[in-house]
């Protein structure tokens, strides 16, 4: 049968909470191993298996966040959020300048979605988010636009 | 050069909860829940005490949407209970829920960024936000 996200997602949060271990054997570039090697010896994780398993279990998440957001939004599409609101609600109470300029988030939110019009559908909300975000920041700044009087 | 990525986190109140768990076509409450899960691109958490209170069974197929979005448990253990309880003496209109979401906040805080609570109840979790340690927004479903 196949895997479904349901089964992920049993499958991470066993993962999260067990923390066992069990041996695998994969093969990973020379020169990645020796840099994961020095990182470790550097303090980055306890040990190379944690190192390995923190990132793996930071990607898996990933991926299941964004699988959990698009499969939603195609089911329930009336549910999809315009891009704006989700970067407004993004930088509410935090010191980012899109905070105090709705206005450049709007705008910039707007051109964005133009370009990507299944940001939403495709579960890519972060890094579209990010983007805009990114943007204002620049825009705000008084980088790559004309500022009205 | 890249921007300072923001970080929020999100921990939902009863309401929110069953909101998430709601499989009705165009449920508004439902809509703002999961655009409270899209802006939040840290930890997403929901207490177990929330859980009880709003019938999120995680074994139950029904409850299968709701955890995919929202896939941590914050877990109301020995030394929460005493938070929970110190909290409850600082407000004493809060509930054991609105405590433990409060707790809940305070503990994802601490990885730093700014925690949206989702909550039906703005009163009590406002009382009780000054109480608890990290930058929080109470945000009414």
């Amino acid at each position: 049968m196949a895997a479904t996200l349901d089964d992920l997602v049993v499958a991470l949060s066993a993962a999260e909470e067990a923390g066992g271990s069990r041996a695998t054997s994969i093969r990973l570039p020379e020169a990645l191993h020796r840099a994961v090697l020095i990182a470790t010896e550097l303090g980055m994780d306890e040990s190379f298996t944690v190192a390995t398993s923190r990132a793996l279990e930071e990607r898996v998440g990933e991926f299941v966040r964004r699988m959990a957001l698009a499969e939603h939004f195609s089911r329930f599409p009336e549910d999809v959020p315009s891009l704006a609101d989700v970067a407004m609600i993004r930088v509410r109470g935090s010191g980012h300048p899109g905070a105090s300029r709705p206005d450049l988030i709007e705008e910039t939110a707007a051109w964005m979605t133009k370009q990507r019009p299944d940001w939403a559908l495709s579960g890519a909300v972060d890094e579209t988010v990010d983007e805009v975000l990114g943007y204002v920041e620049m825009f705000a700044a008084g980088v790559g636009r004309r500022e009205s009087a | 050069m890249t921007p300072a990525r923001i970080t929020r986190h999100l921990v939902l109140d009863a309401e929110a909860a069953s909101a998430l768990l709601s499989s009705t076509p165009g449920d508004p409450k439902r809509a703002v829940a999961v655009k409270a899960v899209a802006a939040a691109n840290g930890q997403r958490v929901v207490p177990t005490a929330v859980r009880g209170e709003s019938g999120w069974d995680r074994t139950r197929p029904a409850a299968a949407n709701a955890n995919r979005l929202v896939r941590t448990d914050d877990v109301l253990d020995r030394q929460g209970a005493d938070r929970v309880a110190q909290l409850r003496s600082l407000v004493v209109t809060a509930s054991v829920v609105d405590a433990a979401v409060a707790l809940a906040a305070e503990r994802v805080g601490r990885a730093g960024g700014v925690v949206g609570i989702l909550t039906s109840d703005l009163a009590d979790l406002k009382a009780l936000a000054p109480h608890v340690e990290g930058t929080l927004d109470v945000v009414l479903l």
